[in-house]
């Protein structure tokens, strides 16, 4: 009897840590991707020989891919000192973003989705920032109106930087070279 | 004792973990089979075949597709080849960027073209099975070549994308319009090749 119970016991364990490993690597953000700088490139999702974690991620969550040809997605969900991103915290963003017809910048919550804010401004545009003569800018992401270039954000749950490329330079496969080009995103202050 | 009582610990652990990986890559394979609220499902509900529907804007309350820029308008068209091939276009407007992306029913990007490819003012492409490509190209007249952008669907049902970038917050309403303009519409081999 006590086998048995051993048995039925394992086999729980085994499927249960199984399954939460499964439901982990889902929703981290650290498996099989291209990487520019911290930014995980997400060029592979709509691909037919993605990655088994990537194709089930998409599956699961019923994302609209874009294709290698449309544009290119790059996500963070740290600064770039390695601290996750909080909503109580002012960075900056920039000076410069890769290369691409056309970008925009949008602050998401874990699941992908824009973050609640009272001036309903969830993106910025390329064509919409202020930009020093040497064509440098800085994009401050904060809970409270910023002078300058301000995506809001709001909540208390850490958040997520999306910048997508509209016919980028770059694509998915060749970026080694272009680190120099990498978005920062420093940490200006807290509270 | 206590060895014999460490040695049996330990293999019940090595079980455990073995059972934890083969049921992490058991689910991991099963989910894209499994998955009903994939991407096709979600369009396929909100649009019917052939028919243009516009995706609502991204916001914090419209929650069906993850990681939707928000700074694009987006319409999506069903299609189906099992009558015959598909021709989707959609008209260029003012926007600074306009594609179009063509997703199987598994959710592959299969293709994607942007208003760079634009011919004439138009993006347009035939979507068709590769049955249906072989039996175009055994019709198609040497002298007088083809202009279509035929595409070959993995599958028989798909949907084609619209995006349109809104330059600013006013000029949302147009980028709509123009990202709705996208249709898709059954195009039968005995037309096609007149």
């Amino acid at each position: 009897m006590t086998t048995v119970l051993k048995a039925l016991v394992i086999a729980v364990a085994g499927l249960g840590l199984g399954l939460w490993a499964t439901r982990a690597a889902l929703s981290s953000a650290g498996i099989a991707a291209d990487r520019l700088g911290q930014w995980r490139i997400e060029a592979r999702a709509g691909a037919a020989d993605a990655d088994p974690y990537t194709r089930a991620r998409v599956e699961r969550d019923g994302e609209i891919p874009l294709g290698l040809g449309e544009g290119l997605r790059l996500t963070t969900r740290e600064d770039s000192d390695g601290h996750a991103l909080d909503p109580a915290c002012v960075y900056r963003f920039g000076p410069q973003a890769p290369p691409a017809r056309f970008w925009t910048l949008e602050a998401v919550d874990r699941e992908g989705f824009p973050l609640e804010n009272a001036a309903e401004r969830y993106a910025l545009r390329s064509s919409e920032i202020l930009r020093q003569p040497d064509g440098g800018f800085a994009v401050f992401v904060s809970p409270r109106a910023h002078a300058g270039n301000w995506l809001p954000v709001s909540g208390s749950r850490p958040f997520a930087l999306a910048l997508r490329l509209y016919d980028p330079a770059l694509s998915g496969a060749a970026v080694g070279g272009e680190r120099a080009s990498a978005p920062s995103i420093v940490r200006e202050r807290c509270g | 004792m206590k060895a014999a009582w460490l040695a049996r610990a330990a293999y019940s652990l090595a079980l455990v973990v073995v059972i934890a990986a083969l049921t992490h890559f058991a689910a991991l394979l099963m989910i894209p089979a499994v998955a009903e609220r994939d991407a096709f499902a979600r369009v396929a509900a909100l649009a019917p075949p052939f028919k243009t529907v516009a995706l609502p804007a991204a916001s914090p309350k419209s929650r069906d597709f993850p990681y939707a820029d928000p700074a694009v308008a987006a319409a999506v068209c069903v299609y189906d080849l099992s009558a015959g091939p598909v021709r989707a276009h959609a008209a260029l407007g003012r926007a600074s960027f306009a594609s179009l992306s063509f997703h199987s029913r598994r959710g592959v990007v299969f293709y994607a073209l942007t208003d760079r490819a634009a011919n004439r003012g138009r993006m347009e492409a035939l979507i068709v099975t590769p049955e249906q490509l072989r039996t175009l190209v055994a019709r198609d007249d040497e002298d007088n070549p083809t202009e279509d952008l035929r595409i070959v669907s993995p599958t028989t049902q798909g949907f084609v994308m619209a995006r349109v970038l809104t330059g600013g917050a006013g000029e949302a309403a147009d980028a709509a319009a123009q990202a709705a303009a996208m249709s898709c519409g059954l195009e039968p081999i005995t037309e096609a090749d007149k």
